[in-house]
């Protein structure tokens, strides 16, 4: 035996043996002392089956026959459950209406995680949300706000571009909705639906105006929009056999022609506004025959974005008939009346009529206060122009182009032509309390431009140009061009589009070029004037024009 | 002495000099890590028993087990905390054995050492799946795409990985196979080679010394092993009653979170890989591997080994410390400094 004892590894033994045992007999003294089963009950463990699958659930151990829980163990069958005859809760069990984690046995997690929220509890007001998990979506005691949620459904046009099961006709513009009660929680529904950009700054959703209440009353039908209904079985919903009610959108209690019918229930309403009805999300349609001519009615319903590059209008399913009959209607009946000048002034009061032609006509889009921001503008596929604080952007526009932008629109946005609607006089009124109300400054203070540098002889390199292109244009243009760079979101208003062919097909290449050149007074547009040789600055007018073009083709 | 011999003596010689058992010198990482991965196949079974392999029943099983079955929390933390620790402890083991440059005349040993460190990142990396949970979810989804960079391999190992194309049932219940079935046994297997291999190496490795004094390994090092096993598993089971495994909303394959971050052993390469996919799904990896392997093999300094980082090694030591600060930076970088869309965040 050697001589010297490590004695220490003794010590450290015991002290490894002692702390062992510590920690084992707190494990268990925790473990045994704080566990449901030391109250002597057995731990209720129901199954369940309503159709998609059984379901194990342990509530009732702290809700004994669906009372509400209570700390104190003895009290807690104090408070029965409420009577939902003909229902049984005994055979219906507790998480097919109120959701949570059955199988979980801390307060917490079996009441449903926070995040998305897709297995939060539901009590009070907000079980309706359940009803027509297994109910036909229809009038129904008990679920009148959930019911009332699906009018509000429909009355928005949600599914013209969102597809949801048992509509037959659905939009392929949004997610499907199909089974997102199972994927999210009803706060997070309500919330979604009332700022879609809260959570993703591109989403081109509009923002519906829409209270508290009503965005909650839809986010109770799409709770009950699950994957595994209880009342179908999935060939039934496979073969269309699933449907939801079709209910009429159009005013009762009123003679209405086939046209304005149609506008109620092909959804336009939910977005467009059409005399006194005002969906308050796009244009105005009152006067759209004076504005648009039929062929381009025609085209629009067909294909809005051909018309108006990067519109969140969605193409709207419609029988040939249906779509004649509108744009006859839009093109006939949905006309300005010659006095329309005296008529607004006759509602609103005797007010300056420029004044009222503004803000029936464009206030919408460009703002009361002038600054383009309008009820409208977020969707709206080009920022309208900003006039108050712009005066130099209308420094360097000639008086000429204001009024042809005013009589004639802008090809390839949603502003239209005032040609038919408002007289050459009005239009000049308009003019002139844009530029006094808003602008600041005199119609006739221009500025001189800026001499741009001759277009070179020879030609341009292309990869030159495209490199160029990337280095200067893409963040904000976008590599191809269509406005959506990866810094597009940093600006309002937003980069042009590019390839929006109808609007740079009329424009003098001079008029790019300055574009590019000395930049745009109020919007993130640099000028470029040192930057760029005059070959560089020629080669970019014509990459532009190539990519204009690009579209064009298809 | 009269005793008779058991299994373990196979395992020790018989005397040891009195260095081995100085505390410096091993740290005890090696038993800690034993011990932790004891307590992992104990409490494995133990979850083995409850937990079912399935989609629709997977989530339940675990709340099932953590909240409702006695001592099945602390059980399910033990397991939970015994993984994290075991990858952590074998990680600075094999840095004890790196910094002493105990691999010298030891290669064998050392590659089975890696392989073990290979299997319990696999083993680790195919349980986290297993509890079917948001972030479990698309943590596996993330961790298989760090795979899916490399090249010729990646998208083989991705597909077998999950199964398919996506994290859905197939990966579920691959992931169960290995980390219950193919992957403990492997565990095994290296584990006993690795400490066989010791024992045929001689024990510990340390410098010859002279007249160096010589103690019996009955009963002192036995001892001080069982101490060092002891004191991991207390240490575990304070932790378990401290610590909950995270468990948090079931898995939507429609909502991913934001962000969504691998592993946290792995978000070292997720973070490098948001700057170029090519050093983090690639080079980077490869690397690591070529480093781990080769520089027992490159490392020509005289010293022998067993010495705490000896002066004529110290480029090699160097250069593994630089490489390890670098990873352990980068996952707190990507573990504690990023958030949506991987901005930078600061913590405070």
């Amino acid at each position: 035996m050697a001589a010297g004892k490590p004695d220490w590894i003794n010590v450290f033994y015991g002290m490894a043996i002692c702390l062992l045992l510590v920690s084992l007999g707190a494990a268990v003294y925790f473990s045994v002392a704080h566990h449901p089963l030391n109250d002597h009950s057995s731990i209720p463990d129901l199954t369940i089956n309503l159709g998609a699958g059984p379901v194990r659930e342990h509530c009732t151990y702290c809700h004994p026959e669906g009372s509400r829980p209570s700390p104190d163990l003895d009290q807690r069958s104090l408070s029965e459950h409420p009577d939902i005859s003909p229902h049984q809760w005994e055979k219906l069990g507790c998480t097919g209406c109120h959701l949570g984690e059955g199988m979980a046995l801390d307060v917490e997690i079996s009441h449903g995680l926070p995040g998305l929220g897709a297995r939060q509890v539901l009590s009070g007001r907000d079980l309706q949300a359940s009803c027509f998990q297994c109910h036909p979506v229809g009038p129904l005691p008990g679920a009148k706000k959930a019911w009332k949620g699906y009018q509000r459904f429909l009355a928005k046009g949600c599914n013209t571009c969102h597809h949801i099961s048992g509509l037959g006709r659905g939009g392929r513009y949004g997610p499907d909705l199909s089974h997102i009660g199972s994927l999210l929680g009803l706060d997070l529904l309500q919330q979604e639906i009332r700022d879609p950009k809260a959570d993703l700054p591109n989403s081109i959703m509009p923002r519906f105006p829409l209270s508290k209440s009503r965005a909650r009353e839809i986010a109770y039908f799409l709770k009950s929009r699950v994957k595994q209904p209880y009342y179908a079985t999935p060939m039934q919903i496979q073969a269309g056999q699933i449907k939801l009610p079709a209910i009429s959108l159009a005013p009762k209690g009123r003679e209405l022609a086939e046209g304005e019918r149609l506008l109620f229930e092909r959804q336009c309403l939910a977005c467009h506004q059409f005399r006194e009805v005002n969906g308050r999300i796009a244009p105005d349609l009152s006067f759209i025959g004076s504005q648009r001519q039929r062929s381009y009615l025609e085209g629009f319903l067909d294909n809005p974005a051909r018309y108006i590059p990067g519109a969140v209008m969605p193409q709207v399913p419609m029988i040939a008939e249906e779509k004649t009959t509108l744009v006859n209607y839009l093109s006939t009946q949905a006309v300005a009346p010659e006095n329309l000048s005296q008529m607004l002034a006759k509602k609103m009061g005797q007010e300056e009529p420029a004044k009222q032609l503004f803000m029936r006509l464009c206030q919408a889009c460009h703002a009361a206060e002038g600054n383009g921001l309008g009820p409208i503008q977020p969707n709206l596929a080009n920022f309208p122009r900003a006039f108050a604080g712009n005066a130099d952007f209308f420094r360097r526009i000639q008086p000429k182009r204001l009024l042809a932008s005013i009589e004639k629109g802008i090809p390839g946005t949603s502003m239209p032509g005032y040609e038919k609607i408002l007289s050459p006089q009005q239009r000049q009124q308009v003019m002139d309390l844009i530029f006094a109300a808003f602008i600041g400054i005199g119609q006739d203070d221009k500025a001189k431009p800026e001499e741009l540098p001759r277009k070179p002889v020879q030609a341009f390199i292309p990869q030159d140009i495209d490199s160029l292109f990337t280095d200067l244009c893409s963040r904000c243009h976008g590599d191809r061009g269509n406005g959506k760079g990866t810094e597009a979101l940093q600006h309002l208003p937003r980069p042009r589009n590019l390839t929006n062919h109808l609007y740079f097909t009329p424009l003098p290449d001079e008029r790019i070029a300055r574009a590019i050149y000395s930049g745009i007074p109020g919007t993130a547009m640099p000028a470029h004037a040192e930057q760029l040789s005059a070959g560089q600055l020629w080669g970019l007018v014509g990459k532009i024009r190539q990519l204009s073009r690009g579209n064009d083709a298809d | 002495m009269s005793r008779t011999r058991n299994f373990f003596d196979h395992l020790h010689v018989s005397q040891v000099r009195s260095r081995v058992l100085h505390p410096l010198t091993s740290l005890g990482l090696g038993i800690a890590s034993l011990t932790c991965l004891a307590t992992l196949f104990v409490t494995g079974f133990t979850l083995f028993l409850y937990y079912v392999p399935d989609q629709a029943q997977a989530y339940e099983r675990i709340l099932h087990i953590s909240t409702t079955l006695r001592f099945g929390r602390l059980i399910r933390n033990l397991h939970y905390l015994s993984a994290n620790g075991l990858l952590i402890l074998a990680f600075l083991h094999m840095s004890r054995i790196f910094f002493m440059g105990s691999y010298k005349r030891r290669y064998l040993n050392w590659v089975y050492g890696l392989t073990l460190l290979v299997l319990i990142l696999f083993a680790n990396f195919t349980g986290y799946l297993l509890p079917w949970d948001q972030i479990s979810y698309w943590a596996i989804k993330v961790g298989a795409s760090l795979a899916g960079y490399f090249p010729l391999l990646g998208e083989t190992l991705q597909t077998f990985l999950l199964g398919g194309q996506d994290v859905g049932p197939e990966t579920l219940a691959r992931s169960f196979a290995l980390h219950a079935g193919i992957l403990p046994f492997l565990l095994l297997v290296f584990t006993s080679l690795h400490l066989w291999r010791i024992r045929k190496d001689g024990g510990l490795a340390l410098p010859e010394a002279a007249d160096e004094e010589r103690i019996p390994t009955i009963p002192w090092l036995y001892r001080s092993e069982a101490a060092v096993a002891m004191l991991t598993l207390a240490t575990l089971i304070a932790l378990a009653l401290l610590i909950d495994a995270p468990i948090f909303e079931r898995a939507d394959p429609a909502h991913p979170p934001n962000p969504a971050k691998a592993p946290w052993y792995f978000v070292g390469f997720q973070e490098l890989v948001s700057y170029s996919a090519v050093i983090g799904g690639i080079l980077m990896p490869l690397f690591w591997a070529a480093f781990l392997l080769l520089a027992p093999r490159l490392d020509r300094s005289r010293s022998c080994g067993g010495r705490w980082f000896a002066k004529d090694r110290w480029h090699w030591n160097l250069a593994f410390a630089l490489l390890l600060i670098s990873q352990l930076v980068l996952i707190y970088i990507g573990l504690y400094l990023r958030g949506p869309n991987w901005q930078l965040v600061l913590p405070f």
